[in-house]
């Protein structure tokens, strides 16, 4: 009893929409918003609220190295499960919306998902490619985005964690990255 | 009065009321024609289809029902009822038909049984019983919607004498109860109630009503609510009350939303309770009044006026044909503008929709049945996809449990029962009742019930008095949000939860 409501009530605060190393977590879910998303995902803009820019963060990975605009977002997920929760289907539905952002119009998507499970690492991958998938499922299958939006869905497994704290929600991150226009 | 209200046949006065026309088609084209046979001839009386019927017909004629009524109705009367009936439902925008009585299925078909039959020889069937294809083929012709509700399945004396003198014949006697039945037509679809799945026997219940018509009654009279949620309420209810002996079995083809009970932007209606005939001592200047306000509107023929009698009279003696009005009227409006009429769209194929309102993040989620959804394939190998621990499974039950889809009491092993339930939900959702999950299905079920689990939720870590400070910031939270929701789910998400989930 007191494990599931505890899981429940974690994954109630933290959801919403992080930036990596700045924003306090007390404003994370206040900064939480679609045209943030959007602001992230633009090609050559910057942006500096709650959004991380390529090589702003010295966990970024190779990719955003690149120099490719990426999305960090907290997605809920109950667990250490692939199942979102609502918070997460949420997220999820402003993100839909900025996607479809005409000023997103011309880009193509790829879903990244992480996953930090100290306890079984060896889960880490497996439950983040199936977060991926999940991700992706249910942007196609409730938001009708379909692979005309998204190249594809990789689980980055715990191969870039943002900090050592398991508790750290930005560890189990999804990003959106725009890999341009196609 | 009478005439307006309805034409109430019995088969003592028949011939004489069938000659009245009424105004009333002006008002409401939704018909019904209700059948209840308790005093069998040749068999033991049933103690409540009369009851059953009687108290449907009142209840269908506060829904603006014109209603056709005959009880213990033998052979002939039946069928003088069924064409009279006939007649009707080729006008009309809604067709219903009630029985409660006898029913048995020979050869997978469906017949009731009039009172004055013997039923002792293959040829009884075809001479004595009534086929019910008889009224689903006049229903092929009506332009709305037709709804069958047959609380007809009691177990019946007539099945074993017949099933006797039908050995070594070809004619095969079903089991208990009534088949399995389909109805195709040119409206906009039909649904057919048995008040037990098919092939199982109905209660006739210790009380004035069999547990079907009392869950019925209960619900029927909601306001704007399609018929699939208040059906699967009445299955809910009914399944509770017979400690989960019967589920009423509901099978529909409607391409469109339908409403019994639609009433036009107006207050809460108070039709729930309105089961008994109005018992009210109103005083003869009180009557002359309202009715003359009904009449100043009738004559004006605004719905301003009919809205305004309304106000005066929300559960007045005129008020349903105030609504009715009222609705017509909008209706009439609506179509002289070019518009669709009132009829919603089918709600499972909507498209996703995704206005700016939606970004917010503490607006309650609503997830649309897609095309994509309906076809994401759902087996068994998609719902071990789901990695489903047994307090993640004790909370899918709970939630089928809070849609109405009554499971039991959650234990976290998905038995007949969740299977059925969830193959209710999806049926329920436009969905292929494939009795598995899918993620897509999981997120939808998990949207839809969000409320009443959360409700759940705070009264747990609330009554729990647990020192946690996390849980008792996300109760505050929640607590706004979700209270409205709570009174609505109560007794629903109160008998699902228990005090057994998660342990306790």
């Amino acid at each position: 009893m007191l494990e599931s409501l505890n899981r429940t009530v974690r994954i109630g605060l933290i959801a919403g929409f992080l930036g990596v190393s700045f924003a306090p977590a007390t404003n994370a879910q206040a900064s939480f918003s679609y045209e943030q998303i959007v602001t992230a995902l633009m090609p050559q803009m910057a942006a500096d609220r709650g959004v991380t820019r390529p090589n702003q963060n010295a966990n970024a990975v190779a990719l955003q190295a690149s120099g490719q605009p990426v999305a960090k977002l907290q997605v809920g997920f109950e667990g250490e499960s692939h199942l979102l929760t609502v918070d997460g289907m949420k997220t999820l539905r402003t993100l839909a919306a900025a996607l479809e952002d005409p000023r997103l119009q011309n880009s193509k998507f790829q879903i990244l998902a992480y996953a930090y499970t100290p306890n079984a690492p060896a889960s880490a991958q497996p439950v983040s490619a199936r977060r991926a998938q999940t991700v992706l499922e249910h942007l196609q299958g409730f938001y009708g985005m379909g692979t005309d939006k998204f190249l594809g869905v990789q689980g980055m497994g715990a191969s870039a964690l943002n900090s050592g704290n398991a508790a750290d929600p930005m560890n189990q991150r999804i990003e959106i990255v725009n890999i341009g226009n196609l | 009065m009478e005439q307006i209200t309805s034409r109430r046949v019995r088969n003592i006065a028949f011939a004489a009321i069938l000659v009245v026309t009424t105004p009333v088609q002006a008002f409401a084209a939704k018909v019904a024609l209700i059948i209840g046979n308790s005093e069998y001839e040749h068999a033991s009386p049933l103690a409540n289809p009369k009851n059953d019927a009687q108290a449907i017909a009142a209840k269908l004629r506060t829904l603006g029902f014109e209603t056709l009524e005959g009880y213990d109705l033998g052979a002939a009367d039946m069928a003088k009822m069924a064409r009279e009936f006939a007649r009707e439902v080729r006008s009309a925008d809604m067709a219903l038909f009630f029985y409660a009585g006898h029913g048995i299925q020979v050869d997978g078909r469906n017949y009731l049984i009039p009172v004055d039959a013997v039923m002792d020889d293959e040829l009884s069937i075809d001479f004595e019983a009534f086929s019910i294809d008889v009224i689903t083929k006049q229903m092929e012709y009506t332009q709305g919607a037709n709804l069958l509700i047959l609380d007809a399945c009691r177990d019946n004396p007539f099945q074993d004498k017949l099933a006797r003198s039908l050995k070594g014949s070809t004619r095969s006697i079903g089991g208990a109860g009534l088949s399995e039945m389909n109805v195709q037509d040119n409206g906009s679809g039909t649904g057919i109630v048995f008040a037990t799945e098919p092939g199982n026997v109905a209660l006739d219940g210790d009380g004035q009503h069999s547990p079907f018509t009392e869950a019925l009654l209960k619900h029927i009279g909601t306001p704007n609510e399609p018929i699939t949620t208040i059906m699967s309420r009445v299955t809910g209810d009914v399944y509770r009350a017979t400690d989960q002996q019967q589920r009423p079995w509901f099978n529909q083809s409607y391409t469109d939303e339908v409403v019994l009970h639609r009433v036009a932007a107006a207050p809460a209606a108070p039709v729930e309770t309105a089961t008994d005939a109005p018992a009210a001592a109103v005083s003869v200047v009180d009557l002359e009044e309202e009715k003359y306000m009904f009449e100043l509107a009738r004559e004006s023929g605004f719905a301003e006026d009919y809205q305004a009698y309304l106000d005066f009279y929300p559960n007045g003696r005129y008020a349903r044909f105030a609504r009715i009005a009222i609705e017509r009227l909008q209706g009439a409006e609506e179509q002289t503008a070019g518009l669709a009429p009132a009829q919603p769209e089918a709600p499972n194929v909507a498209a996703a929709t995704r206005a700016i309102s939606t970004y917010d993040p503490s607006l309650p989620l609503v997830l649309n049945v897609t095309q994509h959804v309906i076809v994401a394939p759902a087996t068994q190998i998609t719902e071990q996809a789901l990695n489903m621990d047994r307090d993640k499974r004790r909370e899918i039950q709970a939630r089928l449990n809070a849609t109405n889809n009554n499971v039991g009491t959650p234990d976290g092993a998905f038995g007949p029962n969740t299977r059925r339930g969830i193959a209710a939900w999806q049926t329920s959702n436009g969905l292929p009742a494939t009795q598995y999950l899918n993620s897509l299905q999981l997120e939808l079920l998990t949207s839809q019930t969000e409320a009443t689990y959360a409700a759940y939720m705070v009264t747990q870590s609330t009554s729990s008095g647990g020192s946690r400070s996390s849980s008792s910031s996300r109760s505050k939270k929640s607590n706004g949000a979700v209270n409205s929701f709570v009174k609505g789910v109560g007794e629903g998400i109160g008998n699902a939860f228990g005090n057994k989930l998660f342990g306790n």
